[in-house]
């Protein structure tokens, strides 16, 4: 009984760990296990988005063990010339600058994943679209009147709001969606949902660095345990044979 | 071996630890009929110790100000070696503690644990309940998300509403206009201290009256009026090795789902660390709707439920009173049950179907109070009110003439 719940239940992790990425419905699930995909993820952060947003509670260092690149090509690549690999991941832009310049701050990203979702920032990389009201020409389907410049159209082109008739956006339930523009972006479509990804990926890693080593500690300590329990039943039962 | 028990007679020649092992372990007799019902009370203890031993880590890497607690919890997670592990320990723990508390205080309304003569031991855990929902709100502030800021915000502006005195005991309470770092500090003091030694204290009053009266069993059958020549229960059997390896068997497989939760949900779906939490506190940005943590959830429901002045006293201060009053209440129900029998099983349909509306309002209260405030969720919790209270107002009616059935003299397995 007690073996036929736990391999149950180790299954079940397995299969958590294996399913698509993104599925059918747009969700899309992180993998810790796609290095690859992790390191793309640093790669556009710190092209794109270490300008303005910091990873204040992530060490350098910590992320070129996790992601496995060594040190060595770490300082040399990645390693912006003002800081050491101990040192916690600050922008160059100040929050104030932020706020003068955009009118918001530029939030810190470190927990972002776990303060909307890996999904929705997945998301929220794809929903911007041109909108000649805002000060900087574009808003998000998500975040409404958003005060973040859309860095990656370049790569995913122009994209522009199409309602339903007589809905309009951020309506609840509203019926609109981002559509292709005239200018088209310097990669395909399929390509450029890749980089939501990785992005959102990697910012899933940096809300939570300890999953690495905390699930494969788990399932030791829960090994442990389910022997445990077994020798715990057979002494249970072993003493309480004369209770009757 | 022999220098065992060489060193154990040397103890017990200057402090009797064999005589305390026989009363309290191999000679304390508890009834034999008891089920999985009772292992809940242990559950707790292990996990109060869990929550002080891991509490003290915690403490070492923590900065209780405004301007570092935050990121000090974060230190915690990434820089501490298996921080992540004490602190999810002790979040896991908390929320833990309150599930096996509202199994613990189910068993003793329906075996009638409360009655004659063990009304002391319900006063002492009613007492511990209270304290320990008072340490849990105090110790949620204490990582400065969001979520903590506000909830405590929400919470000490109870005080407020009092007519006459409540705005200088709001500040009194906070410290400040606001909450602050000056809170936050005296919660932290409270917290790791003052209450912890309240609470071994009161585990220590509530074991020692229960152990005094002995425990009472699902059919709620007296077993002292049978027993044998020494005095012993003839329906009992020894605390130790028999109830022992019971409990053992109940830690490890508790131990299993415990850390499931720890290692692999760490979160809880957002239940034991809310997603709002991991944004710091801003005290110029309120949150759209401000949750309670799960636990606490039927009673803020109860607070919310009542959006309606009486007799010129504000609606606001009205739910306050309701919410104490819900745990209040709990407190008398040894002398609001006046039924002859103890347990759910030989009380009549009424006794019955109220613990069973009691049992489907607090669930209830714990959904809506959960959810953002709408009208519907105010009807439902206003139902549910009613509901959770005339459980507890109605009983002295109910239990008394509803036609029970008889308890047998002696326990069955
Ligand atoms: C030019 C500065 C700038 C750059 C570069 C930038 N952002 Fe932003 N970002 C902002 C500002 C400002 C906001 C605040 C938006 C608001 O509150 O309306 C923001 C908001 C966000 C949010 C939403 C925060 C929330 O409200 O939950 C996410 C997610 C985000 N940025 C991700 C990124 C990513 C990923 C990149 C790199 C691909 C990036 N940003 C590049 C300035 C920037
Ligand atoms: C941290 C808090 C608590 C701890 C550590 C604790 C511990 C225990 C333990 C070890 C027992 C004996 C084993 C058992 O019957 O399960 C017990 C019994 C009991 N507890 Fe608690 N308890 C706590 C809170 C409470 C609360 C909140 C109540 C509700 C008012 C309560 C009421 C009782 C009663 C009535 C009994 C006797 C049960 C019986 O004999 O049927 N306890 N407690």
């Amino acid at each position: 009984m007690n073996r036929a719940i736990f391999i149950a239940l180790l299954s079940c992790f397995f299969s958590l760990s294996a399913v698509a990425a993104v599925s059918d419905q747009g969700i899309m699930t992180p993998d810790f296990n796609d290095r690859a995909s992790l390191q793309r993820g640093l790669k556009i952060y710190s092209n794109y988005c270490s300008g303005c947003h910091q990873l204040s509670y992530m060490r350098y260092k910590e992320i070129s063990i996790d992601l496995g690149i060594p040190n060595a090509l770490f300082e040399e690549n990645l390693l912006p010339k003002y800081a050491r690999i101990g040192d916690q991941i600050t922008a160059a832009m100040t929050p104030a600058d932020a706020k003068r310049w955009f009118g918001a701050k530029a939030p810190d990203l470190t927990l972002e994943a776990k303060r909307r979702s890996p999904n929705w920032i997945y998301h929220y990389l794809q929903s911007f679209y041109q909108d000649k009201s805002r000060p900087l020409g574009v808003n998000n389907l998500l975040l409404k009147n958003v005060a973040m410049p859309n860095v990656l159209e370049h790569l995913q082109g122009q994209r522009l709001l199409q309602c339903k008739q007589g809905e309009t956006a951020f309506k609840a339930g509203h019926g609109c969606r981002t559509v292709a523009g005239e200018i088209k972006g310097r990669i395909s479509e399929q390509d450029f949902k890749q980089i939501a990804y990785d992005t959102a990926n990697f910012l899933a890693y940096t809300a939570d660095p300890s999953r690495f080593e905390r699930e494969s500690l788990g399932l030791k300590v829960l090994l442990f345990v389910a022997l445990f329990s077994v020798f715990a039943y057979l002494l249970k039962k072993e003493f309480w044979r004369d209770v009757r | 071996m022999v220098f065992f028990s060489r060193v154990i007679n040397w103890l017990d020649e200057r402090f009797p630890i064999k005589a305390f092992y026989k009363k309290q372990f191999s000679e304390y007799y508890v009834p034999k009929n008891l089920n999985a019902m009772y292992v809940f009370g242990v559950l707790a203890m292990l996990l109060l110790f869990n929550q002080l031993i891991t509490g003290i880590w915690l403490a070492m890497s923590y900065t209780p100000t405004a301007a570092n607690a935050f990121a000090s919890i974060q230190y915690i997670m990434r820089d501490v070696p298996y921080g992540w592990l004490i602190r999810y320990m002790h979040t896991t723990g908390a929320s833990a503690l309150f599930i096996v508390l509202y199994i613990h205080l189910l068993r003793g309304l329906m075996y009638g644990s409360y009655q004659r003569p063990r009304e002391l031991v319900w006063l002492l855990g009613m007492t511990l309940y209270f304290i320990i929902m008072i340490e849990a709100f105090m110790g949620y502030l204490l990582p400065w998300g969001q979520m903590s800021y506000w909830g405590a915000q929400v919470i000490t502006s109870l005080f407020g509403s009092i007519p006459v005195i409540g705005k200088g005991l709001e500040q009194w309470v906070r410290g400040d206009y606001l909450v602050s770092g000056v809170t936050l500090g005296r919660f932290y003091a409270l917290h790791i201290i003052a209450f912890p030694i309240l609470m071994v204290f009161l585990v220590y009053l509530h074991l020692s009256t229960l152990r005094h009266v002995g425990s009472n069993n699902p059919q709620g059958v007296d077993i002292k009026k049978h027993v044998n020549k020494k005095g012993v229960p003839l329906d009992s059997i020894p605390f130790s090795p028999y109830f022992i390896t019971k409990d053992i068997l109940a830690i490890a497989v508790f131990l299993f789902l415990f850390c499931v939760v720890i290692f692999f949900f760490p979160d809880g779906f957002g239940f034991i660390l809310e997603k709002s939490n991991f944004e710091p506190a801003n005290p110029l940005i309120t949150p759209e709707h401000i949750e309670a943590a799960w636990y606490f959830s039927p009673f803020y429901a109860m607070l919310r439920a009542i959006t309606f002045s009486l007799f010129g006293l504000d609606a606001k201060f009205l739910g306050m009173v309701v919410m104490m009053s819900s745990v209040l209440i709990v407190f008398f129900v040894p002398w609001l049950d006046k039924s002859p029998v103890r347990s759910i099983r030989y009380k009549g349909y009424l006794s019955k179907c109220f613990l069973g509306l009691f049992v489907v309002s607090f669930l209830v209260l714990a959904v809506m109070g959960s959810l953002p405030v709408s009208k519907a969720t105010t009807w439902i919790s206003q139902f549910a009110t009613l509901g959770y209270f005339s459980y507890f107002l109605l009983m002295p009616w109910y239990s008394r003439f509803e036609t029970t059935k008889p308890v047998p003299e002696r326990v069955s397995l």
